[in-house]
């Protein structure tokens, strides 16, 4: 079973990723503390995390970072769901090795299909 | 003083009338040293001119002379400050960071202590040292950890020669010199498990880490001499507070929500050091080993600062920091090459409404030289936020400047994406 950890702070984008998701009929897991994100994939071993890049207590990007720094996560596809929509934002993400970008406002469809493609590649 | 004899260097030290020097004489500071035929300092770089003494000088048969245009292409053999200098203040900190870290408290004398130091360093520094010259870190010598100390002697020194290149009087260097070195000095309060952790930091442990940059301001701000005066000057103390500030990303200490103001407006309100400190703090972390990753090439951690302009840090900021310590730091070689894949950013104002907005394109470079590698020529063909592939133009950046490089692509996946858009 393909299960889907989420990690928002922000409540009102979380909830609305999640309906969307759970929804489509996905399992999902959510993270409401970002700085406990290593511990958590530990434990859940999704196959894909869908975040946001604006988090409470640290900088998505560099939470990015350095889940990619980890030998372990490695493999683990990031689809970045966030209100930031710069051109320079989305660049960003990808070059930290993101494997998707969606930027607000959402479109239920995208989503659905974008997770479906990057949980098929892996 | 002989009047006919020049014992000047004269292919690297031009002469100068004493009219054009009174052109320059008033309330304004000179930015260059003045030499007389013999090479000796006749007035410094932050000395004020008066018609006065320039007459009395030349009374006494000086000859003006000053450096040469063709000096800011520079020499890259030469390292900016010597090693073994640089390894004595180290060892030197490290005896006065345990000290405080056992009393928490910083004294009169060691603040004394501190400044003199580097004060020593600041004056040994020679004028052809602003346009060449290499410099080196401490971590060129093997046998040092990456320990705070290490660390607030890397970061002073990026942030004086940044500011000396950038033709500033002797006290504002020594005054970034200072800032630089005493930045960290909050950490001495935070317990060191923490700081050496290899995995994330729990919320408790980031909190504590945060309170390093307030720490280090009541540190400052108690150092007191013998009547009682507060010694150490604000912009130090605010660089201590404020060098984690960043600009789209949260950073702290935490800011008070100014709805009036924009984040951008917020960060650019910073003093001016304590801006570019945050760069030179992220240059010397980059390039250091960390618990959890290997140091970065020098020239990777370049790239990386400038993949930060519009980001953590402004496009100015950035600029400004590569611009003059981007050849010193990477031998005398530019950290682009032919080939990169680059964004660029500029401003497009609406005819009618005066609006601004933000153009961004995407970029290959053609040909780079020495002198301006941060405005190559390149060739433009695609409009980001358009989502457009353009009719494929070179472009000159030394004639275009308000195209700015923003962007250099690492990624494997972005430049094969790239590349075949160029097909």
């Amino acid at each position: 079973m393909n299960k889907i950890l989420l990690v928002f702070d922000n409540s009102r984008f979380a909830e609305l990723v999640r309906f969307v998701v759970t929804t489509a009929g996905f399992a999902v897991e959510q993270l409401s503390d970002s700085l406990a994100l290593f511990e958590k994939v530990k434990e859940t071993n999704p196959s894909l995390i869908i975040m946001d890049i604006f988090l409470k207590h640290i900088d998505g990007l560099y939470l990015l970072e350095r889940l990619y720094a980890v030998k372990e996560f490695a493999h683990i596809p990031v689809l970045i769901v966030s209100s930031r929509n710069e051109p320079l934002a989305v660049f960003d993400a990808l070059e930290r090795g993101a494997a998707d970008y969606l930027a607000a406002p959402i479109n239920e469809d995208m989503l659905i299909e974008k997770v479906n493609k990057l949980l098929k590649g892996n | 003083m002989d009047k006919d004899t020049v014992t000047i260097d004269t292919s690297r030290f031009q002469e100068i009338s004493i009219s054009y020097l009174k052109k320059l004489s008033g309330d304004k500071l000179l930015t260059f040293d003045v030499l007389d035929q013999n090479g000796n300092t006749v007035f410094s770089a932050g000395q004020a001119l008066n018609d006065e003494l320039l007459k009395k000088k030349s009374e006494e048969g000086v000859k003006f002379f000053i450096p040469r245009v063709t000096e800011t292409i520079g020499v890259y053999d030469r390292e900016i400050i010597d090693m073994k200098k640089l390894k004595a203040i180290a060892d030197d900190t490290a005896t006065m960071y345990l000290d405080i870290r056992k009393t928490g408290r910083m004294s009169y004398d060691q603040f004394l202590q501190s400044h003199n130091q580097l004060a020593a360093i600041v004056d040994s520094l020679r004028a052809e040292d602003k346009t060449g010259g290499v410099l080196s870190l401490l971590k060129e010598i093997k046998e040092f950890d990456y320990i705070t100390y290490t660390h607030s002697v890397n970061v002073g020194v990026l942030a004086m020669i940044l500011v000396y290149k950038e033709l500033s009087t002797g006290d504002k260097v020594k005054l970034a010199a200072l800032a630089g070195y005493l930045h960290d000095i909050g950490k001495l309060r935070v317990d060191q498990s923490i700081i050496q952790k290899p995995g994330l930091l729990s919320y408790e442990e980031y909190k504590k880490v945060i309170e390093h940059t307030r720490e280090g301001y009541r540190i400052l701000d108690s150092v007191v001499d013998s009547t009682g005066k507060k010694v150490v000057p604000n912009i130090i103390k605010y660089v201590a507070l404020f060098h984690h500030r960043k600009l789209q990303s949260p950073g702290y200490p935490f800011r008070d929500d100014d709805k009036d103001k924009s984040r951008e407006t917020q960060y650019n309100e910073l003093p001016d050091l304590a801006r570019i400190m945050g760069i030179c703090d992220m240059y010397d972390a980059l390039t250091s080993a960390t618990p959890f990753r290997l140091p970065m090439s020098v020239e990777k951690a370049l790239r990386y600062i400038l993949n930060l302009s519009n980001y953590l840090y402004s496009t100015d900021d950035v600029h400004r920091f590569v611009k003059v310590l981007g050849l010193s730091l990477n031998k005398g070689n530019p950290f682009l090459r032919v080939g990169d894949f680059i964004m660029l950013e500029s401003e497009k104002v609406s005819l009618d409404t005066r609006k601004k907005t933000r153009v961004y394109e995407i970029a290959r470079i053609e040909e780079i030289s020495r002198i301006n590698f941060l405005n190559p020529k390149v060739m433009i063909f695609y409009d980001v936020l358009r989502n457009k592939k353009l009719n494929n133009i070179t472009v000159d950046l030394r004639y275009d400047t308000s195209r700015r490089i923003v962007r250099v692509f690492e990624s494997t996946r972005i430049r094969e994406m790239l590349l075949r858009q160029l097909k």
